[in-house]
């Protein structure tokens, strides 16, 4: 006999023990949780050892900057989500906790799922999420020296790394196709010739 | 009476004795003992596996893989290569022993390829950091292409001179200065030189006259891509 859950009924339980969690639903109806920043620690661990529940495995953690991303409603957080399986019962479900981008700490679940160590100083590097309580946060892609979170909407990019220029000859960064959410262009008029190399 | 030994074909002194120069001899020698570093970083690696498997087969040229930089002649540069990276590939070639050849292969490691513009962490070309050779067009370049490359590579190695007559200085930065200045074997002028007196063509079917070199690096298939 199964013993997975549908969303309803996990939602059901972790909204019991913390009133503080919401469920929500994504524009493609995929259902997740809110979690706020505080209390994840103590969702984490009722998710990973409830016996209905058992989330042993974090199968992925990630993250996104909400700025300039078509969400309903407009944002600018830094969100982070968590996708989590359990091996035991065969159920799956997906945290959302989000993060103000100027000061973006979110509690760390290393000690939960072990195998977040990594995940979560991925997520700093790219989005400078400060996880709070982590063991051993740095960068783990980026070089050590790497200055600024690229993964950011508003990140600046860098001119040169260790003396080595970014860009060949005749080529700079604002000639970036436009994205979604990006401003309507200047009229031409406005803008006259544009210098070679955008200062820093 | 003769020793009706020494009158078999193929024994007769002239037909035994090569007579050279011991620099032309060590050059044939690396010539054909090219070990290439078993060493890739992205897509590439996968033809640069390709080249080195039974169809292709590289060892019959004398290519053998080595797993360590320190009995390593010739570093492939395959895949990409980001700003991360290409610290590590400096140690890795200054590990090498001299002389050290590079081969840049595919679109990455010539010039950034498909990420050397909108991306913050790819290198633009690997001769940022280390001297290249022979650069090998192609995204990425077939394993013909590499064999191609590497057939231009050995005539540069056949050209290198150990003891003497170093003029002919195979290891020329193009495109700009090395980031770390001056390098070993690095001495001067890349313009054409003299050519080197007493370096004569080894008697292997090679008659011709050595010329000039140009001191560019080789290129295939029209240059960098
Ligand atoms: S040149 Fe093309 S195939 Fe080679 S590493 Fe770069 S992207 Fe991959």
């Amino acid at each position: 006999m199964s013993t997975a859950l549908a969303f309803a009924a996990i939602a059901e339980q972790v909204k019991s023990a913390h009133p503080s969690v919401e469920a929500r639903e994504s524009d493609n109806r995929q259902p997740w949780l809110l979690v706020p920043a505080a209390d994840l620690p103590a969702v984490a661990r009722l998710l990973r050892d409830a016996p209905a529940l058992r989330f042993d495995s974090l199968a992925d953690l990630t993250g996104w900057d909400l700025a300039k991303f078509p969400a309903t409603p407009p944002s600018t957080d830094i969100a982070v989500a968590y996708y989590l399986h359990s091996l035991a019962h065969r159920h799956h479900l997906t945290l959302k906790v989000m993060a103000p981008r100027d000061a973006a700490q979110v509690p760390s679940v290393s000690g939960v799922w072990a195998v977040a160590n990594y995940f979560e100083r991925e997520v700093y590097d790219l989005l400078g999420v400060a996880f709070t309580g982590h063991p051993n946060l740095k960068r783990i892609m980026c070089p050590d020296d790497w200055i600024g979170h690229p993964l950011r909407k508003d990140y600046v990019y860098p001119q040169a790394y260790n003396g080595i220029a970014h860009l060949r000859d005749g080529q700079h960064f604002e000639d970036a196709p436009p994205r979604v959410g990006d401003p309507p262009p200047a009229p031409a008029a406005a803008a006259p010739a544009k210098p070679p190399v955008k200062s820093a | 009476m003769v020793d009706p030994g020494i009158a078999r074909p193929g024994n007769d002194p002239d037909e035994q004795v090569l007579v050279t120069t011991v620099d032309e001899f060590l050059a044939w020698g690396k010539e054909n003992s090219l070990f290439y570093l078993l060493f890739a970083t992205a897509c590439c690696g996968i033809e640069l596996m390709q080249t080195g498997g039974p169809r292709y087969d590289v060892d019959r040229l004398g290519m053998i893989p080595r797993a360590t930089p320190r009995q390593a002649d010739l570093m492939i540069v395959a895949g990409t290569i980001t700003h991360k990276m290409a610290s590590r590939v400096r140690t890795l070639w200054e590990q090498m022993t001299e002389p050290r050849w590079v081969v840049s292969m595919g679109s990455c490691a010539n010039s950034g390829g498909p990420f050397s513009k909108w991306s913050y962490s790819v290198l633009n070309g690997v001769d940022k950091y280390i001297p290249v050779d022979v650069y090998i067009p192609g995204c990425p370049p077939r394993p013909e292409a590499l064999i191609d490359g590497v057939m231009a590579l050995r005539e540069r190695v056949r050209k290198y001179r150990t003891l003497g007559m170093r003029d002919r200085d195979p290891h020329v930065v193009q495109g700009g200065d090395c980031a770390f200045g001056s390098h070993p074997g690095r001495d001067g002028a890349c313009g054409p030189s003299s050519a080197a007196p007493g370096a004569l063509a080894m008697s292997r079917g090679d008659e011709s006259p050595r010329t000039p070199q140009s001191g560019k690096p080789a290129q295939v298939n029209g240059g960098p891509a």
